[in-house]
């Protein structure tokens, strides 16, 4: 089977400094995959790379298969693919529901999308009509999270998504991914600080250390490995 | 107190036009961060083509909705192919082109249509009831344009999905490209929709102003201090601030210094303001993070 | 090529010059002269400062109009006159600058257009007649030569003006190199970091428009002499818009390819005309468009860093 997205040697950057060196990742169809490792690895550069977002040197990005690097940002996401970046990227002055209309702007089944985001955050029902720059923390993430879905993307790109959020949240917010996953068959690329957690619903996990890839395997190799345990799961 | 009272209505009949003006460049401005100082020419440029139509024998309002839709195209087709190509240059540069733009077209409508002072029709008539010795049947006519064309624009930002998306464009580019809008498109709507406001200002100025290569010069102006007066990003400030600067204008030309300086005083009165509230009168105060 | 032999190799063609070319061409050479001088004035304040001036224009007419009237009741000899108009001019701008550092960006853009649109209203207006001449303006006669050395007064007057575009170039090199040169340079990129590290901006800010203004304002004095003549729709807000055009054309924050900005003003609207009888606004325009298409950051930007001066940051 074609893996949904894969990085073949990607050197990528701001200008003229490059941040990857020389990236091979691979996300399987219908897997979570995590990306680990400390501030400053690359991690976010990564999936800024997959939608384009940075200046790409070389390499090539295919997304099930086809090349998608050079593409404007709009038409990787227009192909199914959805980005929840850094800082949520909400938009605070529109509501909730006009942010969520938003997400459904390339599909337009408005209905049917409302229903399924407020079937997966019905906090957000209750605050449809609310400025989105007033919500708390954990329900921007969510509202972030509701207007990927619904796109009904092939692959969701996650950075961060436990980032300062109180643990019950984040709780609900992983349940809700791994379900996402299980029943949609959405294909997850998470950048997690959070070690634990990230490998707690990942199936396959990369280590990134200062922009190369040191460590691949199964989700469950990872979290296994000594130094790994030392230096990112504090044990 | 009638002669006051004159001069205060006679205000806002021309600063429906400034309103218009403001308006556009308002639009162009939040959704691409730069002043389009070509709105006027713009907007001349449309009132010849709407000329030519009545000319040729096209009922007014029937003129007027074509030349619309033309200025509508034509804004779209110039931000595309030439104001994108500049788009991520420093914005000096960006005004540059548009200094060409306002050179190009101040030079081609001389050139096309001559630059003899025509007269243009007022699809208002001379006398009617809604006239009165305060203000002339067009005079009314041009505010009641102006509002219906703001309401029609206001609806489409408020309750249509486009609109929703220009607006989303305009606030997060990054953001609403993760959501799959084509940012550079809604950029050249911005353009489309504001020259739509150029041309109205144009048709309802003409009858007053007549219609010749320099006619919108001195309602540019105008219209970019009112549109600054109400705070940059805001359109409802555009709006206030446009009719402000028409009454003041009316006023200080009245009242203070006759025709000839006018313009100073009135210009001088909207950067005092400016000084006191840097960011326009409606304006947002934008707080800088370190 | 080093930058010291290119100036020489200048210098020698700019000393040559006059007595290659006759009459109107001198004149036209000393104008390019002139612009320069306003174009490095203006770059101070906005290539390098970060201030956008749309109303330079206004500074331009009052060191004409003041060298103008120095000269024409009689009050100073012409070579006292041009300074004296600069002065004048750095007095204006600075006076200008101290509220003017409150307004950022467009809103400052707005206010000096404002200026430069006011400029023509009044010098037209009656109660300054009798200063101004009103409408009519002012005719000057052009000097002689000194101590009868065998130039005719355009040669001349195009030597008087190479001496203060050197003066003047020099000096703006040195500033732009000083500690008050990186000080203007740190507020255009970092103004709140600049602040932070004891920088005195608002004073920095009034300052450099008032050296810009005196610049300007130089230049506008030489320019009343090598015209003849001052009238109030020499000055209309084109002139400030033609600056700027030649500004950015010959390169934000940079002081040598302003001789190329200038002489783009001086002669780009007449090729526009031999292109285009019928509209040459339209070539003209064309013209610049395509400029900033191919060469957005001017002429200093194609030549890189050799000419162009802490261009980082400049004119976003």
């Amino acid at each position: 089977m074609t893996p949904i997205l894969e990085l073949a040697a990607v050197h990528a950057g701001y200008g003229p400094t490059s941040v990857l060196h020389a990236i091979d990742l691979r996300v399987e169809a219908g897997a979570i995959v995590t990306l680990l490792g400390a501030n400053g690895a690359g991690k976010t550069t990564t999936l800024r790379a997959v939608c384009n977002m940075v200046v790409k040197t070389r390499g090539e990005i295919r997304l099930a298969g086809e090349r998608i690097d050079g593409m404007a940002t709009e038409s990787i996401v227009r192909l199914g693919v959805a980005h929840v970046p850094e800082g949520r990227g909400t938009f605070e002055s529109l509501t909730v529901e006009e942010n969520l209309r938003l997400g459904a702007h390339v599909r337009r089944d408005f209905a049917e999308g409302f229903d399924r985001a407020y079937g997966y955050f019905p906090r957000l029902a209750e605050r449809r009509r609310q400025q989105a720059g007033t919500l708390s923390g954990g329900e921007q993430q969510m509202l972030a999270i509701a207007r990927a879905l619904m796109m009904r993307p092939r692959l969701l790109l996650l950075d961060e998504p436990s980032f300062g959020l109180a643990p019950k949240i984040v709780e609900d917010i992983f349940r809700i991914l791994a379900a996402v996953n299980r029943d949609e068959g959405t294909s997850l690329l998470l950048v997690e600080q959070n070690a634990n957690l990230a490998l707690g619903i990942a199936s396959q996990a990369f280590l990134l250390e200062t922009g190369r890839v040191v460590m691949s395997g199964p989700a469950s190799q990872i979290a296994g490995d000594a130094s790994v345990r030392r230096a990112y799961l504090g044990l | 107190m009638r002669e006051f009272l004159h001069q205060l209505l006679s205000g806002l009949a021309s600063g429906a036009v400034y309103a218009s003006v403001a308006v556009a460049l308002v639009t162009v401005y939040k959704t691409t961060h730069h002043v389009n100082f070509a709105q006027g020419e713009m907007a001349m440029f449309s009132t010849y083509l709407s000329w030519m139509l009545i000319s040729a024998g096209l009922p007014y309002w029937a003129a007027f909705l074509v030349t619309l839709a033309l200025s509508f195209a034509g804004g779209l087709l110039i931000h595309r192919l030439i104001v994108q190509r500049v788009a991520n240059q420093p914005v000096l540069t960006v005004v540059i082109v548009l200094i060409g733009l306002v050179v190009i077209f101040n030079s081609l409508a001389a050139w096309i249509f001559g630059s003899s002072i025509r007269a243009f029709p007022s699809p208002f008539p001379a006398s009617a009831w809604y006239g009165s010795v305060f203000l002339s049947p067009h005079e009314v006519g041009m505010i009641g344009v102006t509002f219906v064309a703001l309401a029609l624009v206001f609806a489409f930002f408020r309750y249509t999905h486009l609109g929703l998306a220009m607006r989303a464009a305009a606030e997060n580019p990054t953001s609403s490209r993760l959501v799959g809008i084509r940012v550079d498109w809604m950029l050249a709507l911005g353009w489309g929709l504001a020259a739509i406001f150029g041309a109205v200002a144009g048709m309802m100025a003409a009858p007053l102003v007549y219609l010749e290569p320099n006619m919108m010069s001195g309602v540019i102006l105008y219209g970019f201090a009112g549109a600054l007066l109400g705070g940059i990003e805001n359109p409802w400030g555009a709006v206030i601030g446009g009719f402000a600067v028409g009454v003041l204008e009316n006023l200080a030309g009245a009242y203070v210094v006759g025709t000839e300086i006018k313009l100073a005083v009135a210009l001088v009165i909207i950067i005092t303001v400016l000084v006191f509230r840097p960011t326009g009168l409606f304006g947002r105060r934008v707080v800088a993070r370190v | 090529m080093r930058r010291a032999s290119l100036i020489g190799i200048l210098l020698l063609i700019a000393g040559a010059a006059p007595f290659l070319v006759s009459g109107f061409h001198v004149f036209q050479l000393s104008q390019v002269l002139v612009y320069a001088i306003a174009l490095v004035g203006l770059n101070l304040l906005t290539g390098f400062n970060g201030q956008i001036s749309l109303g330079h224009g206004a500074f331009y007419a009052i060191g004409s109009y003041t060298t103008a009237i120095l000269i024409s009741h009689e009050v100073l000899p012409y070579w006292a006159a041009v300074p004296i108009g600069g002065a004048v001019g750095f007095v204006v701008g600075f006076l200008f600058g101290l509220p003017a550092v409150r307004l950022e960006g467009i809103y400052l853009a707005l206010a000096t257009f404002a200026l430069a649109d006011a400029t023509p209203q009044v010098l037209k207006h009656r109660r300054l007649e009798f200063l101004t001449g009103g409408v009519q303006g002012i005719v000057l006669d052009k000097p002689d030569a000194p101590g009868g050395l065998p130039l005719d007064p355009d040669q001349w007057l195009y030597l008087f003006c190479l001496a203060f575009t050197i003066v003047l170039f020099a000096m703006a090199w040195n500033l732009v190199r000083s500690r008050t040169g990186r000080a203007m340079i740190a507020i255009r990129d970092h103004p709140i970091a600049a602040a932070t590290m004891g920088i005195h901006t608002s004073r920095v800010k009034a300052l450099t428009f008032g050296v810009s203004a005196g610049y300007t304002a130089l230049a506008g004095g030489l320019g009343a002499l090598i015209t003849g003549f001052v009238s109030p729709d020499s000055f209309t807000f084109f002139l400030s818009i033609d600056l700027i055009v030649g500004v950015i054309v010959g390169g934000i924050a940079s002081i040598l390819p302003m001789l190329f900005g200038a002489a783009f003003i001086e002669f780009t609207p007449t090729l526009a005309s031999q292109i285009s009888d019928a509209a040459p606004g339209a070539i003209y325009g064309a013209i610049l468009i395509a400029f900033m298409i191919f060469t957005p950051r001017g002429l200093a930007g194609l030549l890189g860093r050799r000419f162009g001066r802490a261009t980082k940051g400049a004119g976003t």
